[in-house]
């Protein structure tokens, strides 16, 4: 293994420039593409040991790092057209220094009765920390 | 302090590539874990972690403004939250708003769900979260 250690990393014409603590802060830790209601199967992950199908509309993301206190964000689709008005997906997220709690309220008109929960085609989250 | 000038850096694999740009464009510039609600599994109201971030100023019910420790040029980001420590709580299910200027997010969180506030009406949460990235 061959470690290069610098404080900052730049592209010749200077353009562009990082800090290895810009880096290390910057960078996702955590990420996932979950199918919940066509699988439920993960479809792509990074640092993700496994998701658990928790109940319809819940699931638990379990990661393969622990981490310190983490942040995030995490949106879905109900299908594989975003712009279906019948289905408008909220994604609550609560994250732990090892897991995801996720849950995907329908607020749209169809399928679920407003407001309540529905598995999604497609859930993503990234997690910083 | 030592500046390493590459065009290319790459893992001693050959798999992992990135440039300089793609690092820079592709980490996250600010973001913050924020308790606005006092709840009872907060150890922290407040600013739970955050990068790159100054202050977060709670503004009314259900808003927050998040004050940029840098300027950024052309924001885009987003943000998530709970109620509580309960992601599952049917009871909460808590939308977010987000605007994105060069110094400053503001969020709004508004819950759809049938607890108090009534559908649709701001409500402060215990978790809010949110990541700025920029083209600098």
């Amino acid at each position: 293994m061959s470690t290069v250690q610098v404080n900052e990393i730049q592209d010749k014409t200077t353009s562009f420039s990082s800090t290895t603590a810009q880096l290390f802060s910057g960078r996702v830790k955590v990420w996932w593409n979950y199918a919940q209601r066509t699988g439920p199967a993960i479809t792509n992950s990074y640092n993700v040991s496994s998701i658990t199908d928790n109940a319809t509309g819940q699931y638990i993301v379990n990661f393969s790092v622990t981490l310190d206190k983490p942040s995030g964000s995490v949106s879905s689709s109900y299908n594989t057209n975003a712009f279906d008005g019948q289905y408008s997906d909220n994604a609550n997220l609560y994250a732990t220094n090892t897991t995801a709690q996720v849950m995907t309220p329908n607020i749209g008109v169809s399928g679920a009765a407003f407001g309540n929960l529905h598995d999604c085609d497609f859930n993503y989250g990234v997690i910083v920390d | 302090m030592s500046i390493l000038k590459v065009s290319t850096l790459k893992s001693t694999s050959g798999i992992s590539t990135s440039t300089p740009e793609e690092l820079s464009k592709g980490r996250a510039k600010v973001w913050w874990n924020y308790a606005q609600r006092s709840g009872p599994s907060m150890s922290n109201l407040g600013i739970e972690n955050s990068f790159n971030v100054s202050s977060i100023t709670d503004e009314a019910t259900g808003q927050y403004t998040v004050n940029f420790a840098i300027t950024c040029t052309n924001p885009c980001g987003a943000t998530s939250a709970s109620y509580n420590d309960n992601a599952f709580d049917s009871s909460y299910s808590d939308v977010t708003n987000l605007y994105a200027t060069n110094t400053y997010a503001e969020v709004a969180t508004v819950n759809m769900s049938g607890a108090a506030p009534t559908t649709g009406m701001f409500h402060d949460c215990d978790f809010n979260y949110g990541f700025i990235l920029d083209t600098n």
